[in-house]
């Protein structure tokens, strides 16, 4: 009995202490008041912004501001590198943008109008393709060198020359020279392997690039030549992999490529950490590198010798001077559980939330605001400033492969003939078959289910939003298995009566992408029971492995925006040397088209224009269906209250990428 | 002994090789582009890109070539500089450590071996002691409580304790925070005022005289110390126990009674020598676990050591520094083995290694 009652009690004290983990806090007041944030006011045309209520309201429950001079950043992952021109991901641009500066940056939540930052003014040509800056004076690195036109000039040159297997400069290249890699321009019309090129070849190659980028240091002027009038280089030179502006006399110092065109390929394609900025930084903006200790944290410090001078604010209303939050910290914590305790202990002032985690916080929403500043103080004792239904610049399109490569057998693609057990190599030529693959997969599940209906669908490659998308119009295709069912049977092969099986692949861990492929399952299987669609996992490097050989039926992969402007959507999907647009090998009439219209949208000047050809491309993409175009995310931010000054510019939305040096903290 | 020692430590490069062998043949299961894939994010723009990395680091060369180049490095033949080599003690470079995996080792240990030493004391101390109480006080009141206790820490999971832990003192109570430090006190430690003589924070910060540091890195281990040594006490405890009663229960045992001896005596002097064999190996197996690092405890404290790096390289499929781990854990069992093996001597002279 005794042993009974000992068990019992134990069991009791065990249950007391979950229970009492899982109440709801009995938290300390916050010192600060509610009314910090948000107070920027949109643009005209907004609704005005809603005063978050201030003394009389009572003080939210909550943390404690522990860290007063501190912004303190939590987050999964981290930057591969610190060198600007060898990133090509999220993590790294949240530091580069506020250590690195360029040429113009975005005028504040504006995307389509910039302000000068290490240039004083610009001027294009008629042509649209000669870009000439007038460089400011008494600007000054963070180690000390001054800025002059030639820095401007080696850090483009260096960029173009490096440049890297995956990284970001097919876009540079392509605005420069009309190519993707500089081993392409090294290469020419020569016909030889880049390895097998001589050294003329190669200065050749070199002068180019710095033909391309010329700096006048007695002029104060660097000027760009383009290969093409190029309507998005001012959005294009917002990235650091492009602007980042480096001092050349302490890079050769360090090791880097030093100017010279004899022996540039020392420096080409290097490994991630061994380039001279893999884990320093000298710049030339508000905030400093102090340590980056990886798989820890990354710490920025004020840039006490920043020279903007106060009085003279990056846009109207904007900070001037010295930033105002002292220090910046990047904390990498993988698991939520973890980020969401230091949240609520008040040890974090930003965290990232998966989108499946985001009702967990709802009931803590104290002030919520929208994408244009507006903001409703709900407070009532809650402490989370949100930031709702945030469009973000990015895309996810299931996309179909018209050429499959079953030679040798691919058992993606069954049996590789439309025997019931497996698809021929041109399954997806059919326009047809990939209408009917449009129709069957229900878009309202994916948005509803797998993103907690924080997404829209899409209607193309152009995302919502930006030129060319066509406001007003639905998608063409939505979820009906009976058209679905129609377009199967308009196929130009008996595939309704016959059957077809084929493996969808995804990259495992990503559940998002498995959901996408389980919903088109479910709807294709529906519709005939002799269609059969298995889904596997794959780890990336085997799955990239089967993609680039040509070998998946189906790929279910995004795009996130590199640049703002309809080119760097319809281009990535579409045109056949982008990123995409060349492993889905449509047919070469087909190819043609869309290569002809991306083009002529990269030419155009006039937006008129250019919304004309880029609506076309728009519906074009739907009515061939060249990918099942499926989803754009919505995204939230979450900040404690005492953040304030902050805006959403959705050029760059997720926080990772936020220019800190305008917010404030505690003010 | 000494000859023991010295045979063993012989016989150690040859278990090393074999292990170098498994590793690198597991390694060789994927196809030269699946290995080259894990270098490139996406589908390289130009065209044979892929293949270039491929003849590069010689992917398709013969498997013994290519563990042979793994052995004593590499050379780059752009600038003739040889790179990698086991041998040269390097074991690679670590995409998720964003250095080589030797430094991120170098640099990860000490946090390890902080919080394992850490978790030792209660871990093997408490065990020890609680389990013989519970067994000399055979289903007696100490007995079924130290077994509801035992059940109860072997029964929860790691994550679940860690995860209420934290939820508990820090969320809500705000007392035991995760990581290593709070944020004004890692501003001190990485700053030139502050010297790192071990990277053992509550050492260095004793060394520089920064007691309100020494505290604070204190109350960042209390967690992630607790959810450790509950788990691993749990275990401990009972093996304790079972060892216990079942060398209490020795003839011999009784013969010691019948000859006069007190029971103290008898316990201390007879009992407990020949029960702690078995918690010996336990309790050994148990710290070298520790010391290569525990993945969830780490995790979910983001405890910057081994595990959680171990945890972070594998599931971005970072197969340099899985290996360099494996390796690193291949030696430290080696090495832990053989001290376990020495200790058995220590505690009963009966035991002849030689």
């Amino acid at each position: 009995m005794r042993s009974k009652l000992l068990f019992l009690l134990s069991l009791l004290i065990a249950t007391s202490m979950v229970l009492a983990a899982c109440a709801p806090a009995a938290a300390p007041v916050a010192e600060e008041p509610a009314d910090v944030v948000a107070d920027e006011a949109p643009a005209a045309e907004e609704p005005a912004a809603e005063e978050p209520a201030a003394a009389e309201e009572p003080a939210p429950s909550g943390p404690e501001m522990k860290n007063p001079d501190t912004y303190v950043y939590v987050t999964f992952g981290e930057p591969e590198t610190m060198d600007p021109a060898w990133t090509y991901e999220t993590s790294g641009s949240a530091q580069q943008n506020n250590i690195y500066e360029g040429m113009v940056w975005f005028n504040r939540e504006d995307t389509g109008s910039f302000v000068p930052i290490l240039a004083t003014d610009w001027s294009v040509n008629d042509a649209g393709d000669v870009w000439t800056f007038n460089i400011r004076e008494g600007v000054t690195f963070h180690e000390g060198g001054t800025l002059e036109p030639h820095d401007v000039a080696y850090s483009v040159q260096r960029a173009l020359l490096q440049d890297r297997i995956d990284g970001p400069h097919w876009m540079t290249h392509e605005a420069f020279f009309g190519l993707y890699t500089v081993e392409d321009l090294a290469i020419g019309d020569s016909g030889k392997e880049f390895a097998d090129l001589s050294d003329a070849e190669l200065v050749a190659a070199c002068e180019k690039v710095q033909g391309a980028v010329v700096a006048d240091d007695e002029a104060g002027t660097v000027t760009y030549n383009l290969a093409t009038a190029t309507p998005w280089f001012l959005a294009m030179l917002t990235n650091n992999f492009l602007a980042a502006t480096y001092d050349m006399e302490w890079m050769v110092e360090q090791g880097a490529w030093d100017g010279s065109c004899d022996n540039w390929v020392q420096w080409h394609d290097p490994q991630q950490e061994d380039t001279v900025l893999f884990n320093v930084a000298n710049g030339t903006g508000p905030y400093m590198l102090d340590h980056w200790t990886p798989g820890e944290e990354i710490a920025l410090v004020a840039n006490e010798n920043y020279w903007r001078a106060e009085g003279d604010p990056i846009w109207e209303g904007g900070p001037s001077g010295v930033a105002r939050i002292k220090n910046v910290l990047w904390k990498i914590v993988d698991e939520w559980g973890t980020r969401q305790a230091m949240f609520e202990a008040g040890d974090a002032d930003f965290i990232t939330v998966p989108s499946q985690y985001r009702p967990q916080l709802e009931p803590d929403y104290g002030i919520v605001c929208d994408q244009t500043g507006a903001c409703e103080d709900n407070s009532s004792g809650s402490y989370i400033q949100a930031w709702t239904d945030l469009p973000q610049l990015a895309m996810t399109p299931a996309q179909f492969n018209q050429l499959i490569d079953i030679e040798g057998g691919n058992p993606f693609a069954g049996s590789g003939a439309l025997d019931g057990n497996g698809i021929p190599a041109d399954f997806f030529q059919d326009v047809h078959v990939r209408r009917a693959f449009s129709y069957c997969f229900d878009y309202d599940a994916m948005i509803n289910d797998a993103l907690n209906g924080e997404g829209i669908q899409s209607q193309g490659p152009i995302i919502a939003g930006m030129l060319g998308y066509r406001d007003g119009e639905a998608p063409l295709h939505s979820y009906d298995p009976a058209k679905c069912e129609e377009e199967f049977k308009l196929a130009d092969t008996d595939v309704w009566e016959t059957g077809f099986y084929f493996q969808m692949a995804y990259n495992t861990g990503n559940d998002t992408r498995r959901l996408s492929a389980e919903i088109l399952k479910a709807g294709i299987e529906a519709v005939n029971p002799k269609f059969n669609i298995t889904v596997v996992g794959m780890p990336w490097p085997v799955l990239l492995n089967a993609r680039r050989a040509g070998k998946i039926p189906i790929y279910v992969g995004g795009w996130l925006e590199d640049f703002h402007d309809p080119h760097n959507w319809a281009q990535p999907f579409l045109h056949s040397q982008g990123t995409y647009g060349r492993v889905i090998n449509m047919k070469p009439e087909l190819a043609a088209e869309f290569d002809g219209l991306v083009e002529e949208g990269a030419g155009l000047t006039d937006a008129d224009e250019r919304r004309a050809v880029y609506e076309n491309i728009q519906l074009r993409a739907q009515e061939e269906a060249t990918s099942i175009w499926l989803y754009q995310p919505v995204g939230r931010n979450h900040f404690q209250q005492w953040i304030g000054d902050y805006y959403y510019n959705p050029a760059y939305p997720n926080n990772t990428y936020s220019y800190i040096y305008a917010w404030s903290k505690g003010e | 002994m000494l000859n023991y020692i010295i045979r063993r430590l012989l016989i150690l490069p040859f278990i090393l090789v074999g292990v170098t062998m498994l590793v690198f043949a597991m390694l060789s299961m994927l196809t030269p582009y699946e290995r080259a894939s894990l270098y490139v994010s996406d589908i390289p723009k130009r065209q044979g890109a892929i293949e270039d990395i491929i003849e590069k680091y010689g992917l398709n060369d013969p498997i013994h070539i290519q563990y042979w180049h793994w052995m004593v490095g590499h050379e780059d033949k752009n600038t003739g500089e040889v790179k990698g080599g086991l041998l040269r003690g390097d074991l690679g470079f670590s995409t998720v450590g964003h250095m080589p995996v030797i430094e991120v080792i170098k640099h990860r240990l000490p946090a390890t071996a902080e919080l394992a030493l850490l978790a030792a004391i209660p871990l093997i101390g408490l065990a020890v002691w609680m389990g013989i109480q519970s067994a000399v006080h055979h289903n007696k009141l100490i007995d079924q409580v130290l077994r509801v206790l035992a059940i109860i820490g072997w029964s929860i999971p790691t994550f679940v304790l860690g995860l209420l832990l934290l939820m508990f003192f820090y969320a809500q109570l705000d007392w035991f925070p995760p990581e290593r430090l709070s944020t004004w006190a890692s501003q001190v430690v990485q700053s030139g005022e502050f010297t790192r003589y071990t990277q053992m924070n509550t050492i260095d910060s004793l060394l520089n005289l920064r007691f309100d540091i020494f505290v604070d890195s204190l109350r960042h281990l209390v967690l992630p110390v607790i959810t450790l040594s509950v788990i691993s006490w749990a275990f401990l405890l009972r093996v304790t126990r079972s060892s216990m009663l079942d060398t209490l229960r020795q003839d011999y045992m009784t013969t010691a009674r019948s000859k006069g001896l007190g029971e103290r005596t008898v316990i201390k002097g007879h009992a407990v020598p020949n029960a702690l064999i078995p918690v010996i190996t336990v309790g050994g197996m148990t710290l070298i676990g520790l010391f290569n690092g525990v993945v969830i405890t780490e995790t979910i404290f983001n405890y910057p050591g081994l595990g959680k790096f171990m945890a972070s390289s594998a599931a971005a499929l970072d197969v340099v520094s899985v290996l360099g781990m494996t390796l690193f854990s291949s030696f430290v069992l080696v090495f832990g083995n053989l001290i376990v093996d020495v200790l058995y001597g220590v505690v009963d002279p009966r035991i002849r290694l030689d």
